[in-house]
């Protein structure tokens, strides 16, 4: 155990004694993290435009007539909590009346306030999950028809068709992108690890002369590559940062209005994880003929 | 020490070793003489397990080339050590740092390591030099250096492939005197080279003539 932290450790100490073949190493690294990251980081946006503007259905619930207005506010609060909500429009038989009068140029329908035939109504809008979004939708209105007091749940199947139809092109479009992405950061990677190596030839060769077994050898290496995959990641994280920031200030503006939002917590969490196995992977395939 | 029975070796289709057959016994001190392309650099790169052997028998210091596989190959290394004539020290770490490099890949420790790199220093008058790095150091004093790492293990067997090749004449006997003192200690030499004058300053030793990869002579 003594005898790896130390070969880890020397993997760390070596970095800092050929500090210029590492520093430009970690700077060619940062570059092309920084790259790979501004791809996702276009890609994520344009996947969330096209997620927010046709991901998105609504559909109408009404309840009979006869049922009680507490019974039926109570069930409105209920579904604001479901999961795909985004969000709801009541309206009670009176304000459902309002809203038909206005919509038809204010025609004057009080005469209708005493036999008032319009339902309890809410107009629904729901987000649609990446993974079965048809199923989720058709649960969802099943659980809504299923309600004491519900009539009916009208819903266009057209919409919804379409809607799911642009989610999981979206995700059929957006999954392989982020593997390519990475397959590039790796192959361009273990290639940048290769030519680091070429600067270490001499000191390999002089270690395996002296008896250096291939762990002795390849887990300071390995130690190296990972500190600066994660070195550079940070690094490419905070230019993407300072980068997103000057770019949402230049397109958030009239006439385009296009808002650039960073990457979520959990891509940045992935992101790590994956460019740190990436780090031993392809680092693993520069060193492995040592 | 060393028991090769028919050895040959090839690059491509040019046989570089031919049939070679001899025995070094342990604590001696032999001289693998011959002129330059005789095959010497390739037969001492064959013994410390540089190059597989493709024909014959081998052992080197109990290890059988014929079945030493790459795991083994660090093994065979920290048990014979080798001194080349470019010296192949790091020019970047100091003199210290080069000595102690086979005792750090052994996993010695540190007070251990520091005892035997200073004993080592004075032996060969390297201690004002400890603490600066190889690159401003003299070729000779690279040499002291290359041979101060091979030896600081205290190798059963210590290959040297034309160690003074790069010195003047005065230097080279300086650095034979060196090898005799450690072989009185009881490391086994084995010494390529193509100075005759070498050989007349060790009458003791065993004398190998190789020529285009055939053993032409074996006295002593």
């Amino acid at each position: 155990m003594n005898r790896i932290a130390f070969l880890l450790g020397k993997g760390i100490r070596d970095l800092w004694a050929n500090k210029w073949e590492q520093g430009v190493t970690l700077v060619a690294l940062t570059l092309l993290l920084f790259l790979g990251l501004m791809f996702i980081l276009v890609v994520f946006n344009v996947r969330q435009q096209v997620l927010s503007r046709q991901g998105e259905m609504s559909f109408e619930v009404y309840w009979e007539s006869s049922a009680s207005l507490e019974q039926v506010k109570k069930q409105w609060k209920e579904l604001k909590q479901e999961d795909l909500v985004q969000s709801i429009s009541t309206y009670t038989p009176d304000e459902a009346l309002g809203s038909l009068s206005q919509g038809l140029g204010n025609v004057d329908l009080d005469w209708l306030k005493t036999q008032n035939p319009l339902p309890p109504t809410a107009l629904v809008q729901v987000r649609l999950p990446q993974s079965s979004p048809r199923e989720a939708v058709q649960e969802l209105v099943g659980h809504i028809e299923e309600r004491p007091g519900v009539d009916e749940v009208s819903m266009n199947s057209e919409h919804l068709r379409r809607a799911s139809t642009w989610t999981r092109l979206s995700e059929r479009v957006y999954y392989p992108f982020l593997a390519g992405v990475i397959f590039l950061v790796a192959l361009i990677m273990g290639n940048t690890f290769k030519l680091t190596l070429y600067s270490k030839r001499e000191e390999v060769e002089v270690l395996r002369l002296v008896g250096a077994g291939r762990w002795f050898i390849q887990l300071p290496l390995f130690a190296g590559a990972v500190v600066q995959a994660t070195v550079g990641g940070g690094l490419a994280l905070l230019l993407l940062k300072i980068g997103q920031g000057s770019l949402n200030e230049a397109l958030n503006v009239a006439p385009l209005w296009l808002e650039l939002h960073f990457l979520p917590l959990q891509h940045i969490a992935a992101f790590f994880g994956v460019l740190v196995g990436v780090a031993i992977l392809s680092s693993w395939v520069a060193i492995r003929d040592i | 020490m060393l028991n090769l029975r028919h050895v040959s070796y090839a690059f491509g289709t040019y046989w570089v070793l031919k049939n070679l057959s001899f025995q070094v016994e342990p604590g001696g001190f032999t001289f693998l003489f011959g002129p330059s392309g005789a095959g010497k650099t390739t037969l001492l790169r064959l013994l410390h397990g540089s190059l597989s052997l493709q024909r014959g028998a081998a052992s080197v210091a109990g290890f059988d080339l014929a079945s030493l596989n790459r795991r083994m190959v660090p093994r065979l290394r920290r048990t014979v050590s080798v001194v080349f004539q470019e010296f192949k020290v790091l020019p970047h770490k100091t003199v210290k740092e080069n000595i102690a490099l086979p005792m750090l890949v052994r996993g010695i420790p540190k007070a251990q390591m520091e005892r035997r790199t200073n004993a080592i220093c004075r032996v060969l008058r390297l201690e004002k030099r400890m603490h600066l790095a190889c690159r401003g150091l003299s070729g000779g004093e690279q040499q002291r250096v290359a041979i101060a790492r091979a030896v600081v293990t205290n190798p059963k067997l210590l290959l040297s492939d034309e160690p003074t090749g790069n010195l003047d004449e005065e230097l080279s006997t300086r650095l034979l005197e060196i090898f005799k003192q450690f072989n009185q200690f009881g490391t086994t030499i084995f010494l390529a080279t193509h100075n005759r004058r070498l050989i007349d300053l060790v009458p003791q030793a065993k004398v190998l003539v190789l020529d285009e990869g055939r053993l032409e002579q074996e006295c002593g």
